[in-house]
């Protein structure tokens, strides 16, 4: 519940050089990031790149080795129990009690929050057509993540923290999924998306970091990055076309012609208006477009070697 | 909700509860039916006491042959020492191992985690079912006691069977509390159980082997078996002593339990 007593943060999460090693094993290196109140904040790397690390740190499920963190302005080990109520959290390896149903898994939960959450689990289970009577064990992968959804959101809490959600959700649950995240950011409140795939974040979060190797590459706005995404673009035309019309426009990357210059494939990065405008002098008899998404950028970043950062 | 661990924990573990009383029990029935048996030929029973060799009477809890063919002797070194409470001490240590460090291997302790609970509180409700699921055993054990004791005239107070049995179960606690720290400390399931099953072995070696080489007899002082079968409370009543050991070493573990897991990090 967002509490009215509470002093209204601007950075609902915070980390400074937080860096947590197992052994001599790295799993992050003075990871700095904040993430403002009422935003959602894509986290996105590859697997190991260490954004569960962080975010169980968060949780105080791990102890930072050096540096600090902050959710909601106060520090995970020393506010535990009362951060904890205020969060609501999907781990990114769910596992639950085989033998209890859905419902009793949220009612236990929901005992431990001193809540009757009972109305709000059943409002969630429709949404997600979970069935909650039917013990844990028989449930597919897909529905074992609806109820680790719902045990997150069904206190309504100030701060999602959600790992991997998902996991195992067909295309239509993901939209419902996408829906209830912007109703929460639409409340005020704040939620922090881990993923691994890109147009998952792209959807749906206003900033995203990107994170490689325990350390943040980048952290930016999702519309600025979308304008450095490449959007690749296949024309076909009635009669033969020089590329170089299309190569001298700045948006254009790359241009290659084939089927002796009636087709013209482009890379294009940023605004597409100048392309249109072009190929609007021609007769055109297909078009057809393709990524537009971060995908490329994002695989830059992770490609990336260390050294050859900044 | 205060207490909705304890509850939650103990409720997942009801069905197995309920096997593992059934087993003691039957044990119980067995054993004490065997009783009048030897009643009704003492004198044949006591020459075979006799002329087995001393070494092997001790290593089945028999510290006294001429004991075996009373009543206390015989129950206490059939049912409270040997099988019975190497039987609890597996029941100890699975549930003590299940309580942290089962949880974690599972993974569900994330989630559980992830709940405004201290981790303080999770050790003590947990702790809590453990010793409801063994009091369950206990009573079991109890109950068996006081149905037969007419009915083959074992002529024990009811004092005294309660006091042997709060022994059974200050016994078997130590051990689950022993697994309860271990799994705290370490995180480790594989190591909790194999540190445990250490104990219980070296315990049991110990309580038998020991009276028999003089200079180490001492130290069967520190096996929990011979905490419960060493006062005979079945003929001796509720033993202030050894009980008060149990329990500091029951507080004491589950202490470390705590202090284990607060400092730790969860589920690497």
């Amino acid at each position: 519940m967002v509490s009215e007593r509470q002093p209204r943060v601007e950075l609902a999460i915070e980390t400074k050089e937080l860096t947590k090693y197992y052994g001599n094993h790295r799993g992050i290196e003075s990871l700095s990031f904040s993430v403002h109140a009422g935003e959602i904040f894509g986290f996105l790397g590859p697997n190991g790149a260490g954004k569960s690390t962080t975010i169980r740190i968060l949780i105080d499920l791990l102890r930072p080795t050096s540096g600090e963190a902050r959710v909601l302005g106060l520090e995970p080990r020393q506010s535990s129990v009362d951060l904890r109520r205020r969060i609501g959290y999907l781990p990114g390896d769910l596992a639950m009690y085989d033998r209890m149903t859905g419902r009793e898994v949220c009612r236990y939960f929901a005992a431990l929050r001193r809540l009757d959450t009972g109305p709000e689990v059943g409002r969630l289970a429709e949404r997600f057509q979970l069935d909650l009577d039917r013990p844990i064990k028989d449930y597919s992968t897909g529905n074992r993540q609806k109820v680790g959804l719902v045990q997150a959101f069904m206190h309504q809490p100030e701060v999602l923290i959600l790992d991997e959600p998902t996991t195992g959700l067909d295309p239509l649950m993901q939209q419902e999924f996408y829906g209830l995240l912007q109703e929460a950011r639409d409340d005020g409140r704040t939620v922090l998306l881990s993923s691994h795939v890109l147009p998952e974040v792209e959807h749906v979060a206003d900033r995203v970091a990107i994170v490689r190797e325990g350390a943040i590459v980048v952290v930016e706005d999702v519309e600025t990055l979308k304008g450095r995404a490449v959007r690749r673009m296949g024309i076909d035309f009635a009669r033969a076309v020089e590329a170089s019309a299309f190569l001298c426009l700045s948006s254009v990357r790359s241009a290659e012609e084939s089927n002796d210059g009636h087709r013209l494939d482009l890379r294009i990065e940023g605004a597409v208006d100048e392309v249109v405008k072009e190929m609007a002098k021609y007769e055109v008899v297909n078009l057809s477009s393709g990524g537009g998404d971060l995908e490329e950028v994002f695989l830059d970043y992770y490609r990336q070697p260390e050294d050859a950062m900044e | 909700m205060i207490g909705s661990i304890f509850r939650t924990s103990f409720r997942e573990r009801r069905s197995a509860t309920v096997w593992w009383t059934l087993g003691m029990v039957s044990l119980a029935v067995v054993t004490v039916s065997f009783f009048p048996t030897i009643r009704n030929d003492t004198e044949s029973f006591q020459e075979m006491f006799d002329s087995m060799p001393e070494g092997l009477l001790t290593v089945f809890g028999i510290d006294d042959s001429t004991l075996l063919i009373t009543p206390s002797g015989f129950v206490n070194s059939r049912l409270y020492s040997g099988i019975g409470p190497i039987v609890l001490s597996a029941f100890g240590v699975g549930l003590g191992t299940a309580a942290i460090v089962g949880e974690e291997d599972r993974g569900t302790l994330n989630l559980l985690l992830a709940q405004p609970i201290s981790r303080t509180r999770l050790v003590l409700e947990k702790f809590a079912s453990v010793t409801a699921s063994t009091l369950s055993v206990g009573g079991g054990v109890l109950g068996a006691l006081v149905v037969l004791n007419p009915i083959v005239d074992l002529g024990f107070p009811l004092a005294n069977m309660v006091a042997a049995n709060v022994g059974l179960v200050l016994m078997t606690l130590v051990f689950s509390a022993f697994a309860l720290a271990i799994g705290s400390l370490t995180g480790d399931r594989g190591r909790t159980i194999g540190l445990s099953v250490a104990l219980v072995v070296g315990a049991f070696v110990i309580n038998g082997l020991a009276p028999l080489i003089d200079s180490l007899a001492w130290t069967r002082q520190f096996s929990p078996f011979y905490w419960l079968q060493g006062p005979n409370r079945l003929s001796n009543g509720f033993s202030l002593g050894y009980s008060s050991l149990m329990v500091i070493a029951i507080g004491s573990l589950v202490c470390v339990a705590v202090w284990g897991l607060n400092r730790r990090d969860i589920d690497v």
